[in-house]
């Protein structure tokens, strides 16, 4: 088991699938700040005054972190903090989940309208779980640094 | 291999520093700390000024008895007359002494009683469930958390209407944040009814109950 999640192929796809995913979920975000603050708002978890500043830090980490990702570099930092990240999802969703909150998930931006679910919660926890074998394995040979 | 929090600090940083520096120079910035959205308080002379038009139309509809329903207030102090004609008679005063608003004002108990004295429709942006237990008599219901299932309850009400959002008290926001919607929507006359619920329940005015189980 432990050799086939430490397979490098394997790994690079797992470093693909997440580091793509969050580039996109990331500029559909920085594309529409005040969209995504609504969203941060609709889900009644921020205090007021920090919502703006989160709408505007959090897609341009998530952006890094997937191009870091994507190449290869510094790979278990971005995973780690990428597994934050759908750590933090998670549980705000499962918090609107259990408010029977009916709210844009806002997890792709405002634009694709998908609502808040246990699909959505299916969907991070499947991203977290290649998060963590990212940490735990690193990112394989096949990327731009040298090994370290 | 332990993860380097030199690093992850470096990316969050300089992501950061990306970010809001990006949004400096964006077309379609927003500002670092949102504004507080202070209410506004509608000022009472608002509708002091239309006070004498007012009685004129409780006198007018004193006159039509038999669509009027006579309520003991709790407290005793007066007896509220209503008609159930939806307010038309009063409709062309409204427009007079209502000034164009440019976002919903917050009105408190004594301005919300007048207004429902004068058949305003008030919106109930609780959920369905605190609604259907018991609301403000004659509210329509459309909780802000799922407009867009209850939007269909507008489409019936003219854009020149008067309208009061209220939901359960000064705690919640649904009634500012549906206030803010209608607006957006080409409403020009919103109120917020800021005391809310709580505050209607509390003086004893007219509220409508579940009755289903009569």
């Amino acid at each position: 088991m432990k050799i086939i999640l430490s397979n490098k192929y394997l790994l690079l796809i797992s470093r693909i699938i997440l580091g793509f995913i969050f580039i996109y979920a990331g500029m559909e975000k920085i594309s529409d700040p005040d969209g995504f603050t609504r969203t941060i708002n609709n889900y009644g978890l921020l205090p007021f005054s920090f919502i703006n500043i989160t709408a505007l830090i959090l897609p341009w980490i998530e952006v890094t972190s997937g191009i870091l990702l994507l190449f290869g570099v510094t790979v278990k930092e971005n995973a780690f903090i990428i597994s934050v990240m759908l750590g933090i999802f998670i549980i705000a969703i499962s918090i609107s989940l259990f408010k029977g909150l009916n709210i844009d998930c806002g997890c792709f931006g405002t634009a694709s309208g998908s609502k808040v679910g246990i699909l959505k919660l299916g969907e991070n926890v499947l991203l977290i779980l290649l998060g963590l074998q990212l940490i735990y394995f690193g990112g394989g040979s096949i990327k731009l640094t040298k090994e370290d | 291999m332990k993860i380097e929090v030199k690093s992850v600090l470096l990316i969050i940083f300089v992501s950061s520093f990306c970010g809001i520096t990006y949004n400096y120079f964006s077309p379609t910035g927003i500002p670092l700390i949102p504004e507080e959205k202070v209410l506004k308080w509608a000022d009472d002379s608002l509708f002091s000024k239309g006070k004498s038009e007012l009685e004129k139309v409780s006198d007018l509809t004193k006159s039509e008895k038999e669509n009027n329903i006579s309520l003991n207030e709790e407290r005793g102090k007066m007896v509220l007359t209503e008609g159930k004609q939806e307010g038309k008679p009063n409709e062309g005063i409204k427009k007079k002494d209502e000034k164009e608003l440019t976002e919903p004002a917050a009105i408190n108990l004594t301005q919300a009683y007048k207004l429902f004295q004068r058949n305003i429709l008030f919106i109930d942006a609780r959920e369905p469930v605190d609604y259907q237990a018991s609301h403000i008599k004659n509210a329509i219901n459309i909780p802000f958390d799922h407009f867009d299932e209850y939007k269909h309850l507008l489409d019936n009400i003219d854009k020149e209407k008067t309208i009061v959002t209220y939901c359960a008290g000064t705690d919640c926001d649904l009634s500012i944040l549906l206030g803010n919607m209608l607006l957006e929507m080409g409403y020009n006359s919103v109120y917020i009814f800021f005391g809310g619920w709580n505050e209607w329940l509390e003086a004893g005015y007219p509220i409508e109950e579940n009755t289903e189980q009569e």
